[in-house]
């Protein structure tokens, strides 16, 4: 058990530290540095060369991967190259926004998954089961910016029952018009929460049947004993793993979702950032998804390893 | 991810009843993409052609933002979701079936070496790497196939691994060792052919997680230039007049859908019926 955690933790070291120099490097190695972006095609060669210098992108790179740590872990992100204005303040901005998405699907998919699929793989070949496998194989491979597409044609365009876009609104306009909320959350929910209870279906259905639930029974105790004390535990073992991958296709997600729907959170950041080529802040948001992809698998592994110690729990 | 372990009998009648759904499904958009190009005019905008005219006469299907025929657009823009999803999957394997071979030799150091660092490799999301290194100006054909390829690698590398290292190969291996069979002999001819069935399955499975994620990147619009005839594309530049002219946007999130589902559903049968031997 602890040669598993110290190893998992080292690797999620190692990531992290995969993702800090790959970070850095794509603002400061690769052809069209901060210094092109920033000159453009106007600039001559030595223009270029001089704003080099003066952002100080011509020392040595050890040097200048030292003052941006230093500057990261003193919370200095640097500056937007087309504001001007501290990356940090974007970013507060429009983490309330991308949390407003990100947590109403967490909880649905929290609660609704192991609730479906214990149904599910108690009554194996019943309808619900059935229609959740379906389900799950369809929406597994529809794209998620397709999904939310067919979702505003039918429900908002046809039907005219839901808000389409949320084109300028923050937080707290948000808020105050909830509906607008409905189809992106649905849209987050769908597929992670099929790909989880499909998971804890299986492992429920292979579980009820083992020997030890019969072992349970023989002894006396009531089925619902069984089911949730016994059975439910040793199913979602595994389920952290994929609930993990979930936490982080709820950030990918956010990406493409808040570009159909017109959010403007972390992911509608990133893609703008990205088509401004503004170094620094694409930097941070790469910072930030990788940081928190390597946390929550991290999380996702040793708990499932807690939960199941004999599974071979690595990559 | 883990597969479920067991099936239902009802399950699997239901599945055996309808093998045309998903062959349908998956060779609808093939055939587009395949024919689909020969039998196309002339994209460029027609002169006088409105933009995102709903379907009429001359337009069976409508014209699109840019006032380019909507059916010329989908007939040419599957050959780019296909070919480029089917590039990136040559380069993944390319890449990653020797990477595998190489772990599953008998040295432990390499073994060690190579799988530690694909696991770091592992942790970054797709569409992240993709984004960032379109900020950098990386952001043609050649660029987004190689990168959404190489992403690939650590999974097959992984995947070769497991299937050269599985009992029945070592002994097989070794026995083939003592006869005298060169390195050569033994990883190109014996292994490939061990560990092609694994990987043709996996294969067909993955085809659909490149599809998506190259769809997606073209999709945010960080992937081919806004005017290319690619149904993904295509998807992002008419959603915005998705209420005038729904066909510009539906005809294409059709066909990649029905391109998408279809696969899925075809290798979860291949799965199924894998297991039912098993």
């Amino acid at each position: 058990m602890r040669g598993y955690v110290l190893r998992r933790c080292l690797l999620a070291l190692a990531q992290c530290l995969v993702v800090l120099v790959a970070v850095f490097a794509v603002g400061s190695f690769l052809p069209g540095d901060t210094a092109d972006v920033l000159r453009g095609e106007l600039g001559t060669p030595e223009q270029v060369e001089a704003l080099r210098a003066r952002l100080g992108l011509d020392e040595p790179a050890l040097t200048r991967f030292g003052h941006w740590l230093a500057h990261l872990l003193t919370g200095d992100l640097g500056h937007s190259l087309t504001t001007g204005l501290p990356v940090g303040d974007d970013l507060g901005r429009r983490v309330g926004v991308t949390l407003l998405l990100g947590l109403p699907a967490l909880l649905l998919v929290t609660v609704l998954a192991p609730v479906v699929g214990t149904l599910s793989g108690l009554r194996e070949g019943s309808l619900l089961d059935r229609a959740l496998n379906t389900a799950a194989v369809v929406l597994h491979a529809v794209p998620e910016f397709v999904l939310g597409l067919l979702l505003v044609a039918s429900v908002s365009l046809a039907a005219g029952l839901l808000p389409a876009t949320a084109v300028g609104m923050d937080g707290a306009a948000l808020l105050a018009q909830p509906a607008v909320l409905v189809l992106p959350v649905i849209v987050l929910t769908a597929r992670h929460l099929c790909d989880l209870a499909r998971q804890i279906r299986a492992a429920v259905a292979v579980q009820r049947h083992g020997a030890v639930a019969g072992h349970l029974r023989l002894l006396g105790m009531r089925e619902r004993t069984v089911v949730l004390r016994h059975v439910l535990p040793g199913a979602l073992g595994p389920a952290a793993q994929q609930y993990a991958r979930c936490v982080e296709g709820l950030l990918g997600g956010a990406v493409l979702v808040e570009a159909v729907f017109g959010f403007r959170g972390l992911g509608d950041g990133f893609v703008e950032a990205v088509q401004n080529r503004d170094l620094p802040q694409v930097q941070t948001y790469a910072l930030l998804f990788s940081a928190t992809a390597v946390l929550v698998n991290l999380i996702g592994d040793l708990v499932a390893h807690r939960l199941a110690p004999r599974r071979e729990v690595t990559g | 991810m883990t597969r479920p372990p067991t099936r239902t009998s009802r399950d699997a009648t239901a599945r055996r009843r309808r093998p045309w759904l998903a062959a349908a499904l998956l060779g609808v958009p093939l055939l587009v993409a395949l024919l689909g190009p020969a039998a196309a005019g002339d994209d460029a905008p027609l002169p006088g052609a409105l933009p995102s005219r709903p379907p009429g006469s001359g337009h069976p299907l409508g014209t699109d933002v840019l006032g380019r025929d909507v059916l010329t657009l989908v007939l040419e823009g599957g050959a780019s979701v296909v070919g480029s999803a089917l590039a990136a999957l040559a380069v993944g394997t390319l890449l990653g079936v020797p990477l595998g071979l190489l772990a599953a030799g008998p040295r432990r150091v390499l073994d060690e070496t190579v799988m530690r660092t694909l696991d770091l490799v592992l942790a970054f999301p797709g569409l992240l790497v993709l984004m960032t290194l379109a900020a950098t100006g990386r952001r043609d054909w050649f660029w987004l196939v190689t990168v959404a390829g190489a992403l690939q690698v650590p999974a097959v590398a992984r995947l070769v691994r497991g299937a050269a290292l599985a009992p029945g190969a070592r002994t097989v291996v070794e026995a083939l060792r003592m006869q005298g069979h060169g390195w050569g002999y033994i990883h190109l001819r014996h292994l490939a052919r061990e560990v092609a069935a694994p990987l043709a399955t996996d294969a067909a499975g993955r085809f659909s997680t490149v599809l998506y994620l190259l769809a997606s990147a073209n999709f945010l619009g960080l992937g081919l230039p806004a005017s290319a005839p690619d149904w993904a594309v295509l998807i992002e530049r008419n959603s915005d007049a998705l209420f005038t002219q729904p066909a510009a946007v539906l005809v294409p999130a059709g066909l990649l859908t029905s391109l998408c589902v279809g696969g899925n559903l075809l290798v979860d049968r291949v799965l199924a019926r894998e297991r039912g031997r098993a």
